[in-house]
């Protein structure tokens, strides 16, 4: 059976310039990403996995080659809208408005989008807070009077609500201990197997990456699988 | 509805950042304001003193000049006021019309005189009476002094210091064909049992006679001395100067008086600045009551000045204090631009949002200042009636003026600083909170956008790393 490619990097360059010196952190990188599978892609630190994350959410801009997002150039899609209707993105921290309950955080992902948001956008907010283990009482609360992990379960509830079938993740369990960390990972797990998103989460972690479908590690400025669990 | 929404609940779950910035803006404001408020006022009082001092702006010749520079007599003719000037100025737009007269005279052996001085309440005339050596009464020629208009209501009846008691105004055909008649004074009519209709024979220098018709009998005249004094056409004096002067073309072109009436008195300045290099000499000058104008917004120039300073001292002081606050508003919020700009968000909404919540602490601030400004200015205002606007000296140039020997009243508005203290007020109009509305969002905008616009010009990565 053919593959079906959600994402694609192809010959994939970004260097920087450091103390007068080019730094290297891609280096012709190519890979594709298959619909609906859970990726994690490790790395020691400084080896661009961050910035790998960064070209392919459209935070920044490679240096030479293409970034395709189901068979079109994210260029060309243009990357404000990108970022908008076809993806979406969890960080270590700083992932939610500090001003918003658990719920507004949820909901503003109607507001950013160009689909037709549904009319019923708080009911279906609290529903989707819900799938991930947040309660309405939770949910109700100011975020910063939640804890790590369930503030990461807001912002995996809120990207599961901007309806997109790419999840990326920079480090989303970093900041958590290793029960919540586990739980955030079987929702993840849970986003691929149930709602077949493709999720491609940068770890430092070997626990993570042993939960993924496809472990990556990025090796001077190459992705080379570890393993496939297929 | 995200920015409405997101604007407003940031501003109400953060309130001492809104407090703070509120209380910054409020007393930038409000200092921006009074300053304005105040030079709006004096702006107004301005106009107020140029509306009453008239639409009237008077072609002169410098004289004062002339003998300062000790102008050689052949030089005179500088001073001469010159009718076709006069009426290439009044083609500007603004002028609804000119006024120029020339003067000349007329005797009489027959008629009394008008002219009179008053001893213990009784009224002496001069009638030019004497005695020979053998004691016989003489009477010597009565003189009359013609001023001749280019308009059928001349400039004093229309400006209200004369008014006809009897008969009408020339038709505008007799003014320019220069038929012959006269508007006399009561006393004249009184004393020589003129009435309307009637007509006088007189004589000129070459003893040409003339008979005038008698149109109208006027009064208002305030000096006994001008009871002889007859209002004719421009026609009729330049036609009686041609009979004795045939040779002297040039100057008959020349007339004593020029007044241009404009539309608005607030065109007076514009007007002045655009026909003073149509004037053929520097003895020339177009006054506009310059002189009383100048004298009577003197006290209110310093506390312009004064208030101008504190308006662009406050205006840049202003900028730049708001600036810092919102770049440390905005800086404070970086991660929350970066987390938008990740979700997809456009960096205008996101401007736009931050705008928006800047704006709803400005509009609070605008009302509150608005209302401190208007107190605190009204001290100001108090002090400025009461230290400053008050009478030093009579503003110079008011009153008559002579001419050849005839009195002309002035064409200028009476004002002093009774008068401008009495209409200075503060209140703020509408056009006032209108004025500092738009001052008031363009500096918030401004003050916004400059750190908006830095961070975002960074890559949205940029944005979140920092």
């Amino acid at each position: 059976m053919e593959k079906e490619i959600q994402f694609e990097l192809k010959n994939v360059s970004y260097s920087y310039i450091d103390g007068g010196k080019k730094r290297v952190i891609l280096n012709g990188l190519s890979y594709a990403f298959e619909k609906g599978k859970f990726y994690t892609i490790l790395g020691p630190s400084g080896s661009g996995k961050s910035t790998l994350l960064a070209l392919a959410s459209a935070l920044d801009k490679p240096e030479s080659g293409t970034i395709e997002y189901e068979g079109e150039n994210i260029q060309k899609i243009g990357f404000t809208k990108y970022r908008r209707n076809c993806m979406a993105i969890i960080f270590q921290k700083y992932n939610l408005t500090d001003y918003l309950n658990g719920v507004e955080n949820v909901e503003s992902s109607f507001y950013i989008t160009d689909k037709k948001a549904p009319p019923n956008k708080k009911e279906l907010s609290y529903k989707i807070l819900s799938s991930v283990g947040i309660v309405q009482s939770k949910a109700d609360r100011r975020v910063n009077k939640l804890s790590g992990g369930e503030q990461q379960r807001v912002a995996i509830a809120r990207a599961l609500a901007k309806d997109v079938s790419l999840v990326f993740g920079d480090e989303p369990t970093g900041a958590l201990d290793t029960a919540t960390s586990n739980e955030v990972i079987e929702l993840f797990k849970r986003l691929s197997r149930e709602y077949g998103k493709t999720i491609i989460l940068v770890t430092h972690s070997d626990d993570v990456a042993a939960s993924s479908d496809i472990a990556l590690r990025l090796n001077e400025g190459k992705l080379e699988e570890m393993k496939g669990n297929e | 509805m995200r920015i409405l929404k997101h604007g407003f609940l940031s501003l109400i779950r953060k309130p001492a950042k809104v407090l703070m910035i509120f209380a910054i803006l409020f007393v930038v404001f409000s200092l921006l304001f009074t300053g304005v408020i105040i030079q709006n006022s004096i702006d107004e009082s301005k106009v107020y003193i140029r509306k009453q001092l008239g639409a009237a702006v008077e072609y002169k010749a410098d004289y004062q000049k002339a003998y300062s520079e000790e102008l050689a007599e052949e030089d005179y003719m500088k001073l001469q006021l010159s009718k076709t000037v006069a009426e290439d100025i009044a083609t500007d737009s603004v002028v609804s019309q000119v006024y120029y007269t020339n003067s000349n005279s007329l005797m009489s052996n027959s008629m009394k005189t008008a002219e009179y001085w008053e001893r213990d309440g009784q009224k002496e005339y001069y009638d030019n009476t004497y005695f020979d050596e053998e004691g016989n009464e003489i009477k010597d020629n009565v003189y009359f002094q013609l001023n001749g208009g280019n308009v059928a209501e001349p400039l004093e009846f229309s400006e209200g210091n004369y008014f006809l008691l009897d008969g009408n105004f020339p038709t505008e055909a007799q003014v320019k064909d220069g038929y012959p008649y006269a508007l006399i004074t009561r006393e004249l009519a009184e004393r020589n049992n003129l009435v309307v209709g009637d007509f006088m024979e007189l004589f000129d220098w070459e003893e040409n006679t003339y008979e005038l018709e008698v149109l109208g009998i006027y009064d208002g005249i305030q000096e006994g001395h001008m009871g002889n004094t007859f209002f004719v056409s421009y026609e009729f004096n330049r036609n009686m100067m041609m009979a004795m002067y045939p040779e002297e073309t040039e100057v008959m072109e020349y007339v004593n008086r020029i007044i241009f009436m404009l539309d608005d008195p607030l065109e007076v300045d514009g007007f002045v600045e655009r026909s003073t290099s149509k004037l053929p000499s520097e003895y020339n000058y177009l006054d506009a009551a310059t002189t009383q104008f100048d004298t009577l917004t003197k006290p209110l120039d310093l506390i312009s000045l004064i208030a101008s300073l504190l308006i662009w001292v406050v205006f840049g002081a202003g900028i730049i204090i708001i600036i810092a606050i919102v770049s440390i508003f905005v800086r404070d919020r970086k991660f929350e631009v970066g987390l938008l700009l990740s979700c997809g968000e456009s960096k205008f909404r996101i401007i736009l949002q931050f705008v928006y919540e800047i704006l709803c602490i400005g509009l609070v601030a605008f009302v509150l200042a608005i209302l401190m400004s208007n107190v605190s200015s009204t001290f100001v205002s108090d002090w400025i009636v009461e230290n400053q606007l008050v009478e030093e000296e009579s503003a110079p140039g008011q009153g008559n003026n002579m001419y050849y020997g005839y009195y002309d009243t002035s064409v200028f508005g009476d004002v002093d600083m009774n008068n401008i203290a009495e209409d200075f007020n503060v209140s703020i109009n509408q056009e006032v909170i209108f004025k500092l509305f738009v001052i008031n969002i363009a500096l918030l905008i401004f003050a916004s956008l400059v750190p908006l616009s830095i961070i975002m010009m960074f890559k949205p990565r940029q944005v979140l790393q920092d």
